[in-house]
């Protein structure tokens, strides 16, 4: 129902504005890369278009689960990207007062952040890190080794945490060679020996081998929580700044299709690394915060590959390249573990199983594209009434149907949208 | 001990060579990495288990019984839930995370049927007499497993290389574009390569006991890890790779238990890690994929 619209609205946009044959008031794509009696070298008044090419094209491009960018959808989003920022922090904030297990919370905040950057990896520009985890035991190790070797304190070694994620995000870089499920395995891969080489027994002098670290001088409850909550707002706070920046429309392109996306002038390697690099850095932090608050781990804790499963679980549930999905993902999925899943673990493994299975089968884009399906169905509604006085007004007009006028409206969208985007070439 | 871990490495290489060729096999037809394939092998493990304890019937003839289920099983899959991605931008990653999502399921039903701890099947339930060869003792069931798993991937090679199906299955591993054209199935075939994946699994599950001792139901991701080295060793895709990179992985393994015990665990994934990004078609070239 969703694609129908859309599908005819994209076979008409895509074919006739390719031609030029849609009055856009703008030259169509083909005018735009090949005028007759040019050269073929870019030149500044054609490069203004290339950001309203590559939006317009993303508009048509829904059939991936990630939110098409539309201008209705950009005026909406203050709204909803605030509160996707405030929201889960004052819920957090005031969680304690009614329920105190703190370590369920911590985990919850934990599993918001983890997340949130498979969300920029994976939901903006579209490799699925099954790995995330190594990152982000790196950043826990390298947190608790900072306070307790350098004696840093806590709030710092934060940071710490969060730098050392970066480093090996970027030591792990040369992994985006590889695309798709190569990518994934070979993540999943790095993630298994980062956890052996930490776990051996032969680095029992730096890093305590398999029997974990202790950080029960630093522990401070209060303290490493309201870091979580903050770590929380930051995570969600990227994302929106992803999500309403040309970089995040640039990682969108890439995803979509590399190829044309560096057509476009996207500096692909730079901006999918960018991408790692902040979600590397968010794990890092999150680790970190994680073996402050839990203030005892063990390697197989940290570096275990369910997390990054959850992460990614809990992102798909939500829905990919939404400031929203992961929250909501998060809050529901991993409030029903904290119910059912401590007591019958099988169960609910089975349980997240079949719920994964059927997102990836049926909504690839999550409680996010069921709201944006109602949404559309109030849309699609109001489209087919016009429709009806459309036709009553013009007795025995041609006939008219609601898919290519639903596709008139998009090209009146999109040319809004064409004249806010087009100030230059993205990336560089 | 040198020729003790050359002689082991090379019939457990056997073993992970028929372990990992229904991974290359369902890679080279759809190229979909089947996250989980680790717990087909788990199932026909607790499967075997069942059979012997319950029925008295030797892992080794329950074996054959267990390919005609399993080919129907992974049929039944692949033309049911795999088609709809047929077409779908991102069906490979999705196709991964669905799979995942199966791994889980197979994974929590085996939890609740048998329990989460281990299994032992001990080598003794195929051939009880330890055999000595050169000054020492070898378990018998690692030869007897080593063979049969020999007998097997033979077979499976001779099917794929002389069969009318299996032809057909080449042609689509070559082009599944070219080989529609010239009039190939490619939707069944893909359907019954899936299928035999999952029988391949399943008869690798049965030997697993023997061989390597203790079975659980969590397993499942680290065999998946493993075998998916091993064909990335060999060559993704490639029917004879799997065989070539189970040997080189096994020796590779057992070398490193004997001189750095401690650094073994790091192996499979290494070698992941470093064939993936310095030679991505694998050591016995014929590359197949695009990335």
């Amino acid at each position: 129902m969703r694609r129908f619209g859309r599908r005819v609205a994209r076979r008409e946009l895509g074919e006739q504005e390719l031609k030029g044959e849609v009055d856009t008031g703008k030259p169509g794509l083909a005018a735009g890369l090949q005028q007759p009696g040019t050269d073929g070298l870019p030149d500044s008044s054609r490069r203004r278009y290339r950001l309203g090419h590559v939006r317009r094209w993303l508009s048509t491009r829904v059939r991936t689960g990630v939110p098409a960018v539309d201008a209705k959808n950009q005026r909406l989003s203050w709204w909803s990207d605030s509160s996707a920022i405030l929201f889960p922090m004052v819920a957090l904030a005031l969680l304690p007062s009614v329920y105190s297990n703190y370590a369920l919370l911590i985990n919850l905040a934990v599993f918001i952040v983890l997340a949130q950057g498979i969300n920029v990896v994976y939901g903006f520009a579209g490799y699925l890190p099954f790995g995330y985890v190594g990152v982000f035991g790196v950043g826990a190790y390298a947190g608790s080794l900072a306070i307790l070797d350098l004696h840093l304190p806590p709030e710092v070694a934060l940071l710490f945490g969060g730098v050392a994620g970066t480093v090996i995000g970027t030591v792990l870089l040369p992994l985006f060679r590889l695309s798709g499920a190569y990518f994934a395995i070979a993540t999943l891969a790095a993630s298994l020996v980062l956890e052996n080489v930490v776990n051996n027994p032969s680095l029992i002098g730096i890093t305590n081998g398999p029997y974990g670290l202790s950080l029960a001088t630093a522990y401070d409850q209060t303290a490493s929580y309201a870091s979580a909550v903050i770590l929380v707002g930051v995570a969600t706070a990227a994302v929106v700044a992803v999500k309403r920046s040309r970089f995040g429309l640039a990682l969108r392109a890439l995803r979509s299709d590399p190829e044309s996306a560096l057509m476009a002038g996207i500096n692909v390697p730079m901006e999918r690394s960018s991408a790692w690099l902040i979600a590397a850095a968010l794990a890092g932090i999150a680790g970190a915060t994680f073996a402050w608050s839990i203030s005892v781990f063990y390697p197989s804790s940290v570096f275990n590959i369910s997390k990054s499963v959850f992460a990614i679980v809990f992102a798909f549930f939500g829905g990919m390249g939404t400031a929203w999905g992961p929250i909501v993902g998060t809050g529901i999925l991993y409030g029903l573990y904290s119910v059912v899943g401590l007591s019958a673990p099988s169960v609910f493994e089975l349980m997240y199983g079949a719920v994964i299975m059927a997102v990836v089968l049926f909504f690839p884009g999550g409680c996010a594209s069921l709201v944006r399906f109602f949404k559309d169905s109030a849309t699609r509604k109001a489209t087919r009434r016009h429709s009806k006085e459309v036709m009553q007004g013009t007795c025995n007009a041609i006939p008219v149907d609601s898919g290519s006028l639903g596709s008139a409206e998009q090209v009146a969208s999109l040319e809004v949208i064409d004249d806010k985007a087009a100030k230059g070439p993205v990336g560089k | 001990m040198l020729e003790y871990a050359l002689v082991t490495g090379i019939l457990l290489g056997v073993f992970y060579g028929l372990l990992a060729s229904g991974l290359n096999l369902v890679f080279g037809m759809q190229r979909i990495v089947n996250i989980a394939h680790g717990d087909f092998v788990m199932l026909g493990a607790f499967l075997s288990w069942e059979v012997y304890y319950g029925l008295g019937v030797n892992p080794l003839i329950a074996a054959p019984l267990a390919i005609v289920p399993a080919i129907a099983l992974g049929y039944a899959w692949s033309r049911g839930v795999l088609s709809r991605f047929n077409g779908r931008q991102d069906a490979e990653t999705l196709s991964l995370v669905l799979f995942f999502g199966l791994s889980q399921v197979i994974e929590a039903i085996e939890s609740l049927e048998f329990g989460t701890n281990p299994r032992s099947i001990p080598g003794s339930t195929v051939l009880a007499a330890p055999i000595h060869l050169a000054g020492r003792t070898y378990p018998a069931a690692l030869w007897v497993v080593a063979g049969c798993s020999l007998v097997v991937l033979l077979v499976f090679l001779l099917w794929l290389y002389k069969s009318r199906v299996g032809f057909g299955m080449r042609a689509i591993m070559a082009d599944r574009l070219e080989a529609a054209v010239v009039g190939v199935n490619v939707a069944r075939i893909s359907s019954l390569s899936f299928g035999i994946g999952v029988a391949l699994a399943a008869v690798a599950g049965a030997f697993y006991g023997p061989v390597l001792g203790a079975v659980a139901p969590n397993q499942g991701l680290a065999i998946t890890t493993i075998a998916f080295a091993i064909i990335v060793l060999g060559s993704l895709g490639n029917p004879v790779g799997a065989l070539v990179g189970g040997l080189i992985f096994s020796v590779v393994t057992q070398f490193t238990f004997v001189y750095a015990s401690s650094w073994a665990n790091v192996i499979p994934y290494a070698i992941v890690v470093v064939v993936m990004l310095l030679r991505p078609a694998g050591l016995i070239g014929r590359r197949v994929r695009n990335a």
